[in-house]
């Protein structure tokens, strides 16, 4: 049998790397490019399979309209977790086809506009004002795009999830099963969207709003940060999880806490990702 | 075509660190940041267990998933099958943070991924990476893998050898003696 590592530790722990990779960013896009896939998936398969005048106004209008708006939040978030931005162009002066990424980069450059297209396309549903505005497209143009945003809504939602499952290094992330996951968990965040907005426009009641604003970020929050590592800066932070034995640092009387702790603390309280286990910076 | 590796006798090396600061000092690190480590292992099962000190860094793999996810490429094969970092190319993604089994890399205070070069810059001029040439019990032996003449591939004929994680499957070219 192969022998198995009881523990790591140094002396030197300050050189060991902080395993912490990516941050809320990457959390808000998983879930916000999943909502988005979802939907476009639904959207697109409901303008493609019905005629407009059949459809309520979450799929209709809303969900169309909504996805461009989600998804440009999402990428905004991608932009913001690149360390080196002003490189963000190299992405689209090559295409590496074993890389997830790469492929990622492509199905985002390529969604974005097919979702502006399509809620152009769904702009007349808006009702008489926004059919005055922009006229929308005719039905068979219609049913082309919709089918377009089906498919790359199909590519975005499963990417996400094969490029965390190709992750060889990172054992409960390294499945095929991630795909699949990811563009079922994005088809049922925006299937219950587009239901929370046809219950809300169709005067069918829905629910609370003061529930939906509590429990909808609470519970994406639990999701991802079960998914990603435990709060913790990377320059900030010390190491975390494997190498824990590192040496311990023992306050000297009480500081108050810097604003990075704060929002440290907060956040893994707010979100349920443990704040025991989240460490404190080296000033406080 | 070389194919340069490291072989880390554990016998003689004593964990002193003196690989982790010639690369430090050699490179130029940033100030919190480390391109090798010493770590300390307890490894078997009870009753046999037993300690040992491992030096660490990046294992230069023939087949690296930091290369293959890399979106831009920037992340490549360099002469000897070296993997360099591209800095004109790297975005700062964090997919080969990521992809690494043995966390080598870091992104460093530019914002682009940083991680042991083997050297590169001392090895095309002929010389040993710093950390071999400052190692104080010569525990490191650096060379080229394809060479049979070379002490590298005599010693790893000679001696029982592992390398890390063998079972990531990424082809890692350090390796330690036991």
């Amino acid at each position: 049998m192969m022998p198995v590592d009881i523990e790591v530790a140094g002396r030197n722990a300050e050189t060991f790397p902080v395993l912490h990779v990516w941050g809320w960013e990457i959390a808000l896009y998983l879930f916000l490019g999943g909502l988005a896939a979802g939907l476009l998936v639904l959207a697109g398969w409901a303008h493609r399979r019905y005629e407009p005048a059949r459809l309520g106004p979450a799929l209709g209008w809303m969900g169309p309209l909504l996805a461009p708006v989600v998804l440009s939040i999402g990428m905004f978030a991608l932009f913001l977790d690149l360390e080196n931005k002003w490189n963000v162009w190299r992405f689209y002066t090559t295409f590496r086809v074993a890389a997830p990424m790469s492929w990622g980069a492509w199905i985002l450059i390529l969604v974005y506009p097919a979702s502006l297209l399509f809620a152009w396309a769904a702009w007349s549903e808006l009702g008489p004002a926004g059919a005055r505005l922009v006229t929308g497209a005719p039905f068979p143009l219609r049913r082309t795009i919709a089918g377009l945003n089906v498919a790359l809504g199909a590519a975005l939602g499963v990417y996400t999830g094969i490029l965390l499952g190709a992750l060889g290094a990172r054992p409960l992330w390294n499945s095929p099963l991630l795909g699949p996951l990811f563009l079922a968990s994005g088809l049922s965040a925006g299937a219950a969207l587009l239901v929370l907005l046809e219950k809300r426009t169709s005067g069918g009641g829905g629910w609370p709003r003061s529930t939906c604003g509590f429990w909808a970020p609470r519970g994406c929050c639990w999701g991802c940060s079960s998914l990603l590592s435990p709060p913790g800066g990377r320059r900030s932070g010390r190491p975390q999880s494997c190498f824990s034995a590192g040496p311990t640092r023992r306050c000297s009387g009480w500081r108050w806490p810097s604003p990075e702790c704060c929002c440290r603390y907060g956040w893994s309280v707010w979100s349920g990702g443990g704040w025991w286990r989240t460490r404190r910076c080296r000033r406080c | 075509m070389p194919r340069y590796g490291m072989a880390i006798d554990l016998r003689t090396c004593m964990g002193c660190a003196a690989c982790v600061v010639a690369c430090k000092v050699e490179n130029r690190v940033d100030e919190d940041a480390f391109r090798c480590r010493v770590t300390q292992r307890s490894r078997g099962e009870f009753p046999n267990v037993h300690l040992e000190i491992l030096s660490e860094r990046c294992n230069q793999c023939s087949d690296a998933p930091c290369v293959w996810n890399c979106p831009t490429g920037a992340s490549h094969y360099a002469d000897g099958g070296i993997v360099l970092v591209d800095e004109s190319r790297c975005t700062g993604c964090k997919a080969c943070l990521a992809a690494c089994p043995y966390d080598a890399r870091f992104i460093n205070g530019r914002g682009v991924a940083e991680k042991c070069t083997f050297c590169v810059h001392r090895v095309r001029e002929g010389l040993e990476p710093a950390c071999v040439s400052t190692c104080p019990s010569r525990a490191m032996i650096f060379g080229d893998l394809e060479d049979p003449s070379s002490q590298l591939v005599r010693v790893l004929g000679a001696r029982k050898h592992r390398a890390l994680k063998p079972e990531a499957g990424t082809k890692p070219n350090v390796f330690y003696l036991e």
